[in-house]
């Protein structure tokens, strides 16, 4: 089983008795996810091989979470994930720094960049990138 | 005097189902699915299991 785009396959099973009595079992889920990137780099726009090197990824079919991000001086960081989940409204405003409860600035770099996957599947990615740059 | 108590009745069977691929996998991945059913009741009296993917029946 495979899929090309983010969607969830549910599985059950139901069980009959000798008296024709039937009960059906919890549902087990497979979810496909694209993988979402996020991490540091010192260039104001990325390119796909430097989206798939940023430091960190996850399978996500959400763009709302939590983004963690390491220490690195004198750079930028990015927030890269595929399109079909959406444009964050205001990313001026949206993007909170949970320390300190302020907004970080990011902008999205124009025009989408095409990632494929190491199975073969290409989906286009929005780049968010922070307005400064960042410790 | 004697009352009636209806009882509770037969109950059905109770089957778990488990998979190891359950979970979250990459767009484009390609898995095998395995599905563990066990019984939890009337283990000796099951007349037969189907299996369903999104509400359909599927071949095991």
């Amino acid at each position: 089983m495979t899929s090309n785009i983010p969607t969830t396959f549910n599985f059950d099973a139901k069980a009959t008795d000798v008296n024709s009595l039937s009960g059906t079992s919890n549902v087990v889920q497979v979810n496909f996810e694209p993988m979402t990137y996020r991490g540091s780099n010192a260039v104001d726009s990325l390119l796909e091989a430097d989206i798939l090197a940023l430091a960190n990824s996850r399978l996500s079919s959400n763009r709302i979470g939590n983004y963690l991000f390491s220490m690195a001086l004198g750079t930028y960081k990015y927030i890269c994930y595929p399109t079909v989940l959406g444009l964050i409204p205001d990313p001026t405003s949206d993007i909170i720094d949970m320390g300190t409860g302020f907004p970080v600035p990011f902008q999205l770099q124009v025009g989408t960049i095409s990632v494929t996957n190491s199975f073969g599947v290409t989906l286009d990615y929005n780049v968010y990138r922070s307005i400064n740059i960042l410790g | 005097m004697y009352k009636w108590t209806q009882g509770s009745g037969p109950t059905p069977p109770s089957v778990l189902l488990s998979s190891p691929q359950a979970g979250n996998h990459e767009v484009g991945d390609t898995i095998n699915v395995v599905l563990n059913a066990s019984y939890t009741k009337h283990t000796n009296n099951i007349a037969g299991i189907t299996y369903h993917q999104d509400g359909a029946s599927i071949q095991t």
